[in-house]
């Protein structure tokens, strides 16, 4: 009849813990949460899915929260994908355990072998670590290398079975440079004894497991070199560009590209995109649609513009993360950089981008290169100059010739010198 | 206006029925039936009230290859089992579905009485008498219907179709006879599709959407015969209709709830995404593209009703500010009543669905009176679409709460860019005012996005809700623009919380309204630009010096407002064109949050249907 996906023997199910907000994305999540943030032209959440599809996965529950109507509206019945999926709104924001209960009280888990899968939307892990992960005999747990461990949960070992995690550990407590996903496949006693445990206040999931492990619960890892967390908006900008890295070029019938535009490497170009005459532009890039660039605009190196953004003439864009509708007036340099949608940048504003060091919540990041990052709609007029590592909240207004620089909360109207 | 709904050539007849009638309940949910052939008996089953009181008594039915079914929105006679489609002949040998209202019902009566003096009549609807009428001429023809050539009762339903006057979609099925289904469509609409082994046919297309990829649009007068194999298709010539179907613009998502509790809910949030679509590829900086205006009007006149009335209203503001051309305002069905306008006039009709009868009238008599027409519509394959001269799409994708809300927006914008298109020809609306509009019409879907997610928005309209309950009663005021706003407030919250709302231009309400204005008279005052926002701040006072209390909706960089109500809800600004859509959404948040408060169906409220197909 209707197209519906019906899984005879196993159904393979997960669950997408995606109702957390993000709020050290700042400005970028005041109209939607982390997952919907888009990179390489397509919503986090969205990659995730079409991971999903690679596997063995049939069923997805998706559990939102807030600004969850921007998922909705977004996969709409979900009927896109090689997935059954499903949407549930959690009731409250009880941390991820919270977020997990919600969604199994959503599941028929009758089966005692049945397992579940558990993602966060905010991180992405590719397919053949997960078919991995769903091999497995009983319970599992993708882990990942990291440079910087002490940020994430940290995962001490006994052979390939997972001995103990540690959240944030002290840089000099580190046992391992691995660290938890977040990605793992349980049996369902196990999710029983998280639900108990739940009921004395243990709302953090890592923590909720680590505890069962300690009591003598079997977790095999499974190791994945392909793992994306999104935290800082520098974060998005990282995945921006492996994401991109695995895109092919693809130049829209219904985009108008003037000839005389040199369109070179991997490139994507969305319908109803016009590239007027003159542009440069070198992939990895990807052009969503409806967009307007240049004349004589250049786009270069793993930069994603989300659609109905206007790049005006002589304006040059490198490894930044534009989101929708934006309008960059002329002579604009902007690198490595995020901005956000709505946001107007008028002629002749240039970023620099350096090394910076960032400190958030007494934790300290050191981010190779970071231009100027931007929440939703900001203005910035004429001649504005941004250090390296500007960040700017929403609806920031800043004054002609401005040199700006540092952090500047929602709602400011900076001019002359910058704080 | 009710649905129907027809299927043949599949063995899972009742099931896609009751899936049509599913996606169709927004047309009327009075009653509902279906009708199955099966053997040598017509098997209906019926219910009163909503579909999931048939669905019990559809449970255990025979298969059956052709069926036809009926969602009800009671317009001839009360809501009850007896009035219910389908109807059946007397014989029991010809099942009909009917979506319209048969104008000579009387006299159709009183032939059939006297053909036959013994003739009962199951109901006091119109629509049974197609039945009664198509058992007779079958009867009068002596032959055996359940062998009958298809030739033969195409002629025979042919005589019955020119006794009827009035409007109508119509599928009958007879006894005996699984291989076929007669259908005709006149002022009503009527889709069919055919693959070759399966035929279908449907008022609309949310019944078919997921079952078929194209269909065909039924004109005026045509008729026909649908069978396992094909459909042929008559005009009211009776010529055989020869066309390439369309493309369905749906797609099985639209139609269905994808997570949202409700439509109405969805809809809503959908509008950020229908700014964009709507306003794509017809706004630049430059010039407004995309839209045919054929020349420039001496005057202009906008027709609609309800919703699309407050929307045209909008457009009427817009018109006149920004090209000076004056704009006559009617509600669709009075406009019959008015005089002609003159030469260079160009009449607007605006409606969501393009199958509003009463627009339809009123573009038909515009045409009459040799005027020139536009449409601003929704759904670009209706009737209204096909019949003006020019349209403009609004591209807000279907709308299934029956009370309209993208639609809205949607309309306005279009009533804004025939505005500013009208503007620029006449030079009143110049290049930079252009451009300084586009760069905030760009951002606007962010402002939406940002509003609808807005913490202390939701709190304030929490808030807010309570100065409703227990209330029958409710006021809502604005001026300029802000004024339809003001009665497209008040309608949404009439229509789905069931709350006496009214809205007034302010400066009416000394003028006798506020008589009605007591101790806790929620009043809800939205703000305009300029001097007329100073007056309505002084109409807020006077009204909370009559014990009202006062909700006042503005924007962010408004600083007299909190003084002058008890409750101030702050959108974020934009251009003094668009800050109108924002106040309304906050609007339609504020009537949903009330009505489900009180329990009320959002998607389906009492006594109402889309796209009102009647007169």
């Amino acid at each position: 009849m209707f197209q519906e996906n019906i899984s005879e023997l196993i159904n393979m199910r997960a669950i997408i813990l995606a109702g957390g907000r993000g709020e050290r994305l700042g400005g970028l999540t005041d109209s939607r949460s982390k997952v919907m943030l888009p990179v390489a032209g397509k919503p986090m959440l969205q990659w995730l899915l079409h991971e999903l599809e690679k596997t063995e996965v049939k069923e997805v529950t998706i559990v939102h929260y807030y600004a969850g109507e921007r998922i909705l509206t977004h996969f709409g019945s979900g009927r896109n994908y090689d997935l059954k999926i499903k949407f549930v709104k959690q009731h409250s924001d009880r941390g991820t355990v919270g977020s997990l209960i919600t969604g199994l009280s959503n599941i028929e888990n009758d089966d005692e072998e049945d397992r579940i899968l558990i993602l966060n939307g905010d991180n992405m892990v590719d397919s053949k670590s997960i078919n991995s992960l769903l091999n497995i005999e009983a319970n599992g747990l993708i882990i990942s290398e990291h440079n910087t461990p002490h940020l994430f949960g940290v995962v001490e070992f006994k052979g390939i079975n997972v001995r103990r995690i540690t959240e944030k550990p002290d840089l000099n407590q580190i046992k391992s440079r691995m660290v938890s996903t977040g990605v793992w496949y349980l049996k369902k006693e196990v999710l029983e004894k998280i639900k108990l445990d739940f009921e004395e206040g243990q709302t953090e999931l890592s923590t909720a497991i680590s505890k069962q492990i300690m009591d003598g619960l079997k977790v095999e890892s499974v190791r994945t070199e392909n793992w994306h967390d999104v935290d800082h908006p520098w974060d998005l900008n990282k995945l921006n560009r492996y994401l991109l890295k695995r895109m092919e070029r693809s130049l829209s019938k219904s985009a108008e590209i003037d000839e005389s535009s040199k369109i070179e490497g991997d490139v994507h170009i969305g319908h109803g995109t016009i590239i007027h005459p003159g542009c440069i532009i070198q992939g990895p890039v990807h052009i969503a649609e409806n967009c307007e660039i240049g004349p004589l605009a250049v786009i270069t190196g793993s930069t994603s513009i989300s659609s109905g953004c206007r790049i005006g003439p002589f304006t040059r864009i490198r490894s930044s993360l534009i989101m929708r509708d934006v309008q960059i007036d002329s002579n604009c340099s902007i690198h490595h950089s995020i901005i956000g949608p709505a946001t107007s940048l008028k002629s002749n504003v240039e970023v620099d981008a350096a090394s910076v060091e960032k400190n958030v919540r007494n934790t300290h990041y050191l981010i190779r290169r970071l231009g100027l990052v931007t929440g939703e709609a900001c203005m910035l007029e004429q001649g504005v100059i941004c250090a390296p590592g500007t960040m700017l909240g929403s609806q920031v207004v800043v004054g002609r010739r401005t040199k700006l620089d540092g952090e500047h909360e929602t709602g400011s109207r900076i001019s002359s010198r910058g704080a | 206006m009710c649905g129907i709904f027809g299927i043949i050539g599949d063995s899972d007849t009742t099931k896609l029925l009751m899936h049509g009638l599913k996606r169709m309940e927004y047309r009327g949910y009075d009653s509902s039936g279906i009708c199955l052939v099966n053997g040598k008996k017509l098997i209906r089953k019926r219910a009163v009230g909503e579909l999931s009181n048939l669905e019990p008594l559809v449970v255990d039915l025979p298969e059956s290859e052709c069926g036809i079914a009926h969602t009800r929105w009671a317009t001839h006679g009360a809501p009850t089992l007896e009035n219910a489609h389908p109807h059946i002949s007397s014989k029991l040998d010809v099942a009909v579905v009917h979506n319209g209202i048969i104008e000579n019902e009387v006299e159709l009566r009183r032939k059939l009485q006297s053909l036959d003096k013994n003739l009962k009549f199951e109901s006091e609807t119109d629509s049974e008498l197609v039945a009664h009428l198509f058992s007779v001429e079958l009867k009068n023809s002596g032959i055996d219907s359940s062998k009958a050539s298809e030739e033969q009762l195409l002629s025979y339903w042919k005589l019955v179709i020119e006794q009827l006057e009035g409007s109508f979609a119509l599928a009958v099925v007879i006894k005996g006879r699984n291989d076929v289904i007669m259908f005709a469509r006149k002022f009503a609409p009527l889709i069919i599709s055919h693959d070759g082994k399966r035929g279908l046919l449907a008022s609309d297309v949310s019944c078919v959407v997921g079952l078929t990829e194209t269909v065909h649009y039924l004109e005026e007068g045509d008729w026909g015969i649908i069978n396992n194999s094909r459909v042929q298709i008559f005009n009211s010539d009776g010529e055989l209709v020869e066309k390439e179907p369309n493309k369905l613009e749906w797609k099985l998502g639209d139609a269905e709830l994808g997570g949202y509790p409700t439509f109405m809910l969805k809809e809503i949030y959908e509008q950020p995404r229908v700014v964009r679509d709507c306003l794509r590829g017809r706004l630049s900086r430059d010039k407004i593209k995309g839209v045919t205006i054929p020349f420039r009007p001496r005057v202009l006149r906008i027709v609609g009703c309800g919703t699309a009335y407050n929307a045209g209203l909008l457009a009427r503001y817009y018109i006149e500010q920004l090209s000076k051309i004056p704009v006559i305002l009617d509600h669709a069905h009075e406009f019959r009543y008015g005089a002609p306008s003159g030469p260079k006039s160009l009449v607007i009709g605006i409606s969501q669905s393009g199958e509003t009868a009463d627009t339809l009238a009123a573009i038909e008599a515009a045409q009459e009176r040799g005027y020139p027409t536009l449409a601003i519509v929704n759904v670009e394959s209706s009737t209204m679409a096909r019949k003006v001269d020019e349209i403009i799409g609004i591209r807000a994708g279907p709308e299934i709460g029956v009370a309209s809300t993208k639609a809205f927006t949607g309309q306005v914008l279009g009533g804004l860019l025939v505005a500013m298109k009208l503007g620029q020809d006449s030079k009143n609306f110049h290049r930079e005012d252009l451009s300084y509009f586009d760069r905030h019409a760009r951002m606007l879907p962010t402002s939406m996005e940002r509003m609808l997610n807005d913490q202390n928005i939701k709190t304030k309209l929490l808030e807010a809700q309570q100065y409703f309950v227990g209330k029958d009663h409710a006021f809502f005021l604005g001026r300029n623009t802000s004024y339809p706003i003001a009665l497209e407030g008040a309608l949404k919250l009439k229509e789905i919380s069931y709350i006496h709302a009214e809205g007034y231009a302010a400066g009416e309400l000394k003028h006798g309204p506020l008589a009605l204005v007591e101790e806790g008279t929620p009043i809800v005052v939205i703000a305009s630009e300029g001097s007329s926002h100073k007056k309505l701040l002084g109409n807020a006072r006077e009204v909370a010096s009559r014990g009202a209390k006062v909700i006042f909706i503005t924007h962010q960089e408004d600083e007299l407002a909190d003084s002058h109500a008890d409750l101030v809800i702050k959108v974020p600004r934009t251009h003094d064109l668009l800050q109108p859509l924002l106040y309304n959404i906050i609007c339609q948040l504020l009537s949903l949050n009330i009505a489900e408060e009180r329990g009320c169906n959002v998607d389906r409220p009492r006594n109402l249907a889309k796209s009102v197909t009647v007169e």
